[in-house]
C-alpha cells in the first residue's frame, strides 16, 4: 500500500478507524458468497465528511473503493479488490431522526435492518424490506442490492421504500437525492438509480426511509397441493383477487420431500407443492381475507388449507418451511443457492425444467421462494469438493440461466449479480442499454475507483 | 444540454420534409401553418411556438428512422403525448420536429394471469382501465386528466393523481417500457416482477419529460378493483385545523385511497358550479376515501370517523351510496374550472411539502395572499402534501400578473423551504426551470445533465426543457434580488 496515501488517512481517521496489517485486513476482504480478496487498507469513517475525504484521497491516489455492510451478500459485491481500500459502515449506525407525523425515519448507512425494524415499531411502524438476515445486515447493503423479502410482494422492494438519499460520488462529489414527500418529480430519479446499483456510483452516506404503520393483526395460512400446476394456478388466482397477501411463499416437492426425510414434519402423502400465505390488515377484515384467499385457493389438485388459529399453530405451519433451511445444510453444506424470477405463469416450466436439469446432471434441486413475485430460490444440493459433480453444477447452472431468460424472466430478483452472476447479465440486458449503463457509470466514477470490475462484464 | 448549435447543422426545411416522405405517408407530416397550429402549445397555453414540422408515425421502425434522420442533421425532437401537460413539456422546438404519438393507441395485450396490461405509449389512462375492467382489474394512477392524457405522458411526467397515496405514482405501476434512444435504437428496459440487474433505467426514463428517450411501449401493472370504496366528507371552521386532521390520520396509521382538501374560496366555487353538496359556510373540507373489503372499509370509516372529529371537525358525513359518492367527487374533480369562473384568469401551481407543515404553510399561504392582495383558492391532494394553489388575477389590469408571479414563486420556495418539492406531478418543463435552481445545488444540476448527456450527448431530445443550464441559475438568482422584475413577463396562465 502506497504510504503517502496511508499517511494521508491517518491525518483525519484515528487509529481505530485504520487498518492497514495484513491479518486484521484480512476478515474484511470476503463476504458470504465465500470468496475473499485481500485488502489493502480498511477504514471505518464516522462521518459524511470523512466519506467524502477518503473518496476523494482515493481518486487522488487511484486506489478502488470496495463499499462495504456487514458482508452478509450472496453474490461477492462486497468481496475486497487485491490492496484496495474497503470502506465499512459500520461506525456510521445512527439513527439520525424518526418523523411519525410525515412516517419517515432518516438511518445512517451502516443501521442494522433490525434495528430500523425495532426502533421503528416502537412508533407503531416498520419498513418493508425485510431479507431474513435482517438481525445483520445494513441499511446500506440492504439499499446496494435492493434486498427485499417476503413482504415485497405487497409493500415493495427498497426502491419504493426510500425517500431520498445523501451520498458520495465516485469522483468525490457530495450529491441529495429525492424529497422528503411521498411525491415529487422534479429532475431524473437518481435516489432509485442508486439503489440497486450495487455500490458501484456512489457511496451511501444517509437514507430517508418511508415507513408503513405495522397492521394491526396478520393471518398466517397453510395450502397444500398435489402438484405445481395447481399451485401455481393458486398463485395466479390469489393475484388476482382484492385481498394482496403480505407473504406469499411456495416450496416445491423436492423441497417437501426434504423435508420429510430431515425432519419430524406431517405433510400428507400426495403433497407436491406448498404455499404459505399471510394476510394482514385491520383485525375484523381478516375473515373476510381468508375467505377471499381460499376461494382463489380451490384448484383442482387441493390437499389441504389450513389457516392458524394461534400463534402456536402459525409456528407449527411455518415448521415446514423453517425446516427447509437446516435440511438443506445438512444434504448439501455448500450448495449453490440462486436467486432468480420468472412470470408467475412460468413457474410450472421452470420447475419441470429445474427437474429436468437435475435428472440430467445428478444434481438435486430444491426450488422455494417468493410466489408471489415470481421469485425463486433455486438450490443446487452439490459438493463442490467433488470435481466431477462441480463441473456438472457449473453446466448446469449455465443451463438454468438460459432456462429462466427463455421463460421470460430475470437472473436477480434480490441477491444482486455482484461476481457471482457478471458473466451472465449480457445474455439477458441488450447491448444498447448496457452501454447507456456503462455511460451512466462513467457520469458518477469516471476514474472507475468504486467496486470496479464488478456487476458488468469488464 | 448546452443551448444548440442545430442552426450551423440543419437541414432545409423543404429538404426535411422531402426524406420524411420516404419515411411516412403524406397524412402522417404537417408542415402547413393551420396543420401545426393545434400543436404549438400543451396545458400551459401561456407558452405557443410552431414547430418546423409534426410527425404521426403509427410503427416502431417508423419512429426510429425518424429519430436517427433528426439525429444525422442534429434536429430537436420533441414528444407529444396528448398535450395535456401542465408544465409545457410538450412545447414544440422552432426548429424542431414535433413527434406525436397520438396514432399509437393500441392495447396490445392485456395478461390477466400476471395482472400486467401492455400498451402502446398514445392510448388514453382511462382506456386501460375500461379495458381492463370485465377481468375485474384496473389501472391505479388516475390524473384528473386522466380522459385525455396519454399513458406515454404519464410515464414521461410520473404523473400521479387522486389514488397515489395508497396506490403510489406512475414509476410504481409500470414493469417494462421500451424505447427509442437517440441513436435510434429500440431498447427494452425494467423486467416483468420485481427488479432486472444493472442500474434502473426504467426509473430514470420514468419522469424524464421526453429528454432521455422515445417511450413506444409501456407494461403496466393492473389492480384488483377493491371489493367497496367509501368517502367521507368533513368540514371544518379553520383551515389550519383540516391540516392538522391530515396528519392525525395518516400518523394513525391509516392509508386512505384518496386525502384530498379544499379551502373556502373553492368549496363555494365548486358548490356554484355542479352543486356537489358541500357546506358552504365551512373553511375548509376534508375528502377520504377509503377502499378494500367490506369489514376493512366499516373499520376504518369508524376510525377515521373519530379522528375527523376530535380534530374539530364540524361535521362529517358518510356518502349514503354510490351516487352520493360521486357527488362528492364530482365537486372535487370540477373544481379547477369552478373557480376558472370565478375570475378572468387564475394560476395554477404544484408544489409539494411534508404534511406535518401542512398548517404553517396554509397560514403563510393566507398571510401571503393578503399581502399581494390576490385571492387564493387551495384544491388540493391533502394526503401527500401535494399542494395546487390557484391564484386568481386579472391579466388586464396592469400589474396583477407580475403580482400573481411573484407570488406564486413565493409558495414554490416556501415549499422548498418547508422540505419539500416544487412539483408534486405536474413536471418542471419550462415552467419551472427558475425554480428548480432553487431547489438543487449547481453540483446536482450537473449531475443531471451529466446523465443528460449519457443518452443524449448532442442534446437532441427535447431542448431547454426540466433541467435549467447553470447559466440560467445565475440569472434567476439575479432576478430573485431585483424585486419585480420576473422572468417570463408576458406569461399568461391558462
Ligand atoms: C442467512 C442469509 C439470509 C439472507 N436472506 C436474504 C433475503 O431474504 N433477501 C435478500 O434480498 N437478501 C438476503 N441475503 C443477502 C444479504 O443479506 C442482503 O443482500 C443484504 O442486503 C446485504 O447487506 P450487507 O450489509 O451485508 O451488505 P454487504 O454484503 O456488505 O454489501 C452488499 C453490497 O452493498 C454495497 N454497499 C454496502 N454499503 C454501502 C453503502 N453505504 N453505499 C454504497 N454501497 C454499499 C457493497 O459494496 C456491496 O456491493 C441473505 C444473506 C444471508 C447470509
Ligand atoms: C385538467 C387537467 C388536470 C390534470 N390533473 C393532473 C393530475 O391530477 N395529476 C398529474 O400528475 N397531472 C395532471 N395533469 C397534467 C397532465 O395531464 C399530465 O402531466 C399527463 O401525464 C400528460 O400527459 P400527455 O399525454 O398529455 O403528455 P404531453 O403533455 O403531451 O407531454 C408531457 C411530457 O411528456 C413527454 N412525452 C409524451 N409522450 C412521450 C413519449 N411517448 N415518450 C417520451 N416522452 C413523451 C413530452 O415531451 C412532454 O415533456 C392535468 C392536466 C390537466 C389539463
Amino acid at each position: 500500500m502506497n504510504t503517502d496515501f496511508l499517511q494521508a488517512l491517518g491525518k483525519f481517521l484515528s487509529n481505530e478507524q485504520l487498518l492497514s496489517k495484513p491479518d486484521e485486513c484480512w476478515a474484511y476482504g470476503y463476504d458470504n458468497s465465500r470468496r475473499h480478496g485481500q485488502p489493502g487498507v480498511v477504514v471505518f469513517p464516522s462521518s459524511h465528511a470523512q466519506v467524502l475525504q477518503i473518496v476523494q484521497l482515493c481518486n487522488q491516489y487511484k486506489v478502488p473503493i470496495v463499499p462495504r455492510g456487514r458482508g452478509t451478500g450472496t453474490v461477492g459485491a462486497a468481496v475486497a479488490i487485491e490492496n484496495g481500500l474497503v470502506l465499512s459502515t459500520e461506525r456510521m449506525n445512527r439513527i439520525i431522526r424518526t418523523d411519525t407525523a410525515n412516517r419517515y425515519m432518516i438511518v445512517e448507512p451502516g443501521v442494522l435492518n433490525q434495528t430500523v425494524q425495532d426502533q421503528a415499531a416502537d412508533h407503531g411502524f416498520f419498513w418493508p424490506p425485510d431479507p431474513s438476515s435482517a438481525a445483520f445486515c445494513t441499511i446500506g447493503g440492504n439499499l446496494a442490492y435492493n434486498a427485499a423479502g417476503p413482504r415485497a410482494v405487497k409493500y415493495g422492494t427498497p426502491r419504493e421504500n426510500v425517500l431520498g438519499l445523501r451520498a458520495i460520488t465516485g469522483d468525490g462529489k457530495e450529491i441529495k437525492t429525492g424529497v422528503l414527500t411521498t411525491k415529487g418529480v422534479v429532475g431524473y430519479d437518481l435516489t432509485r438509480l442508486l439503489i440497486g446499483s450495487e455500490g458501484s456510483l456512489a457511496i451511501i452516506t444517509e437514507a430517508t426511509l418511508k415507513l408503513t404503520p405495522l397492521p394491526e393483526a396478520k393471518r398466517t395460512i397453510q395450502i397444500i397441493y398435489a402438484d405445481i400446476e395447481s399451485a401455481t394456478q393458486a398463485v395466479a388466482s390469489i393475484m388476482q383477487q382484492s385481498v394482496v397477501p403480505c407473504a406469499l411463499e411456495f416450496i416445491d416437492g423436492a423441497a417437501i420431500n426434504m423435508v420429510r426425510e430431515y425432519s419430524s414434519v406431517d405433510l400428507p402423502e400426495q403433497a407436491g407443492a406448498m404455499l404459505m400465505v399471510e394476510v394482514d390488515g385491520q383485525e375484523a377484515s381478516l375473515n373476510s381475507a381468508t375467505a377471499s384467499i381460499e376461494k382463489a385457493a380451490q384448484q383442482s389438485g387441493l390437499l389441504s388449507f389450513q389457516v392458524a388459529a394461534s400463534q402456536q399453530a402459525v409456528n407449527a405451519l411455518w415448521e415446514t418451511r423453517k425446516a427447509l433451511s437446516p435440511a438443506l445444510r445438512n444434504v448439501a453444506p455448500k450448495k449453490l443457492n440462486e436467486d432468480v424470477v420468472v412470470p408467475i405463469t412460468n413457474i410450472p416450466r421452470l420447475i419441470h425444467g429445474l427437474e429436468e436439469l437435475s435428472s440430467r446432471y445428478g444434481i438435486p434441486i430444491v426450488n422455494f421462494g417468493h410466489a408471489g413475485n415470481g421469485n425463486i430460490h433455486v438450490n443446487l444440493l452439490f459438493d463442490p469438493d467433488n470435481e466431477a459433480q462441480a463441473a456438472n453444477a457449473h453446466t448446469c447452472l449455465d443451463e438454468m440461466f438460459t432456462l429462466v431468460l427463455a421463460l421470460d424472466g430475470t437472473l436477480s430478483g434480490e441477491h444482486g449479480v455482484g461476481l457471482e452472476k457478471q458473466n451472465y447479465i449480457g445474455r439477458e440486458l441488450d447491448p444498447v442499454a448496457m452501454g447507456l449503463m456503462r455511460n451512466i457509470k462513467l457520469v458518477f466514477d469516471p476514474n472507475n475507483i468504486l467496486n470496479p470490475d464488478k456487476s458488468f462484464p469488464g | 444540454m448546452q443551448t444548440s448549435k442545430h442552426n450551423q447543422t440543419a437541414i432545409q426545411r423543404s429538404t426535411l420534409i422531402d426524406a420524411l416522405r420516404t419515411i411516412l405517408v403524406d397524412d402522417a407530416i404537417l408542415f402547413e401553418q393551420e396543420d401545426l397550429k393545434p400543436y404549438e402549445c400543451d396545458g400551459l397555453s401561456a407558452y405557443r411556438q410552431l414547430p418546423l414540422v409534426v410527425v404521426l408515425p403509427e410503427t416502431i421502425p417508423q419512429v426510429q428512422a425518424i429519430v436517427k434522420l433528426c439525429q444525422q442533421h442534429e434536429i430537436p425532437v420533441v414528444a407529444r403525448g396528448a398535450g395535456t401537460g401542465l408544465s409545457g413539456g410538450a412545447l414544440p422546438h422552432s426548429e424542431g420536429v414535433l413527434l406525436s404519438l397520438a396514432r399509437f393507441n393500441q392495447i396490445l395485450d392485456i395478461n390477466v394471469q400476471q395482472r400486467t396490461a401492455r400498451v402502446q405509449p398514445g392510448v388514453r389512462n382511462l382506456a386501460i382501465s375500461e379495458a381492463a375492467k370485465k377481468f375485474g382489474l384496473y389501472y391505479a394512477p388516475d390524473p384528473s386528466s386522466q380522459i385525455a392524457c396519454s399513458i406515454g405522458g404519464n410515464v414521461a411526467e410520473n404523473s400521479g393523481g387522486v389514488h397515489c397515496l395508497k396506490y403510489g405514482l406512475t414509476v410504481h405501476n409500470i414493469q417494462q417500457l421500451k424505447i427509442i434512444t437517440i441513436d435510434g435504437e429500440l431498447i427494452e428496459i425494467g423486467a416483468q416482477g420485481l427488479d432486472a440487474p444493472g442500474y434502473d433505467l426504467l426509473a430514470l426514463l420514468t419522469g424524464s419529460e421526453g429528454m432521455l428517450g422515445i417511450i413506444v411501449e409501456i407494461t403496466v401493472t393492473l389492480l384488483p378493483i377493491p371489493e367497496r370504496v367509501q368517502v367521507l366528507l368533513a368540514a371544518f371552521d379553520d383551515v389550519v385545523k383540516a391540516g392538522e386532521a391530515v396528519g392525525n390520520i395518516i400518523s394513525a396509521g391509516i392509508i386512505p385511497a384518496g386525502l384530498e382538501m379544499m379551502d373556502k374560496l373553492a368549496i363555494q366555487a365548486a358548490e356554484a358550479f355542479v352543486h356537489a353538496g358541500y357546506p358552504v359556510d365551512a373553511e375548509a373540507i376534508l375528502l377520504c376515501e377509503l377502499d378494500g373489503t367490506n369489514e376493512e372499509v366499516s373499520a376504518h370509516i369508524l376510525t377515521v370517523r373519530k379522528i375527523l372529529q376530535d380534530s374539530g371537525a364540524t361535521e362529517v358525513r358518510t356518502a349514503r351510496d354510490e351516487t352520493e359518492r360521486m357527488t362528492f367527487w364530482k365537486g372535487r374533480k370540477a373544481a379547477f374550472p369552478a373557480v376558472g369562473r370565478l375570475s378572468p384568469d387564475y394560476y395554477c401551481m404544484d408544489g409539494t411539502i411534508p404534511r406535518k407543515h401542512l398548517p404553517r404553510v396554509l397560514k403563510t399561504m393566507a398571510d401571503l395572499s393578503k399581502a399581494y392582495g390576490l385571492p387564493v383558492a387551495n384544491v388540493f391532494h391533502a394526503g401527500d402534501g401535494n399542494l395546487h394553489p390557484l391564484i386568481l388575477y386579472d391579466a388586464n389590469k396592469p400589474g396583477e400578473l407580475e403580482r400573481t408571479e411573484a407570488f406564486g414563486g413565493k409558495i414554490l420556495e416556501l415549499c422548498v423551504e418547508v422540505g419539500g418539492t416544487i412539483t408534486g406531478e405536474h413536471g418542471v418543463g419550462i415552467e419551472k426551470i427558475n425554480q428548480m435552481c432553487v431547489q438543487f445545488k449547481p453540483l446536482e444540476l450537473t449531475q443531471f445533465h451529466a446523465i443528460k448527456a449519457a443518452f443524449d450527448p448532442k442534446g437532441l431530445l427535447n431542448p431547454g426543457k426540466a433541467v435549467p443550464t447553470l447559466h440560467r441559475c445565475a440569472e434567476f438568482g439575479a432576478m430573485h434580488i431585483h424585486h419585480g422584475e420576473l422572468p417570463f413577463p408576458e406569461l399568461e396562465r391558462f
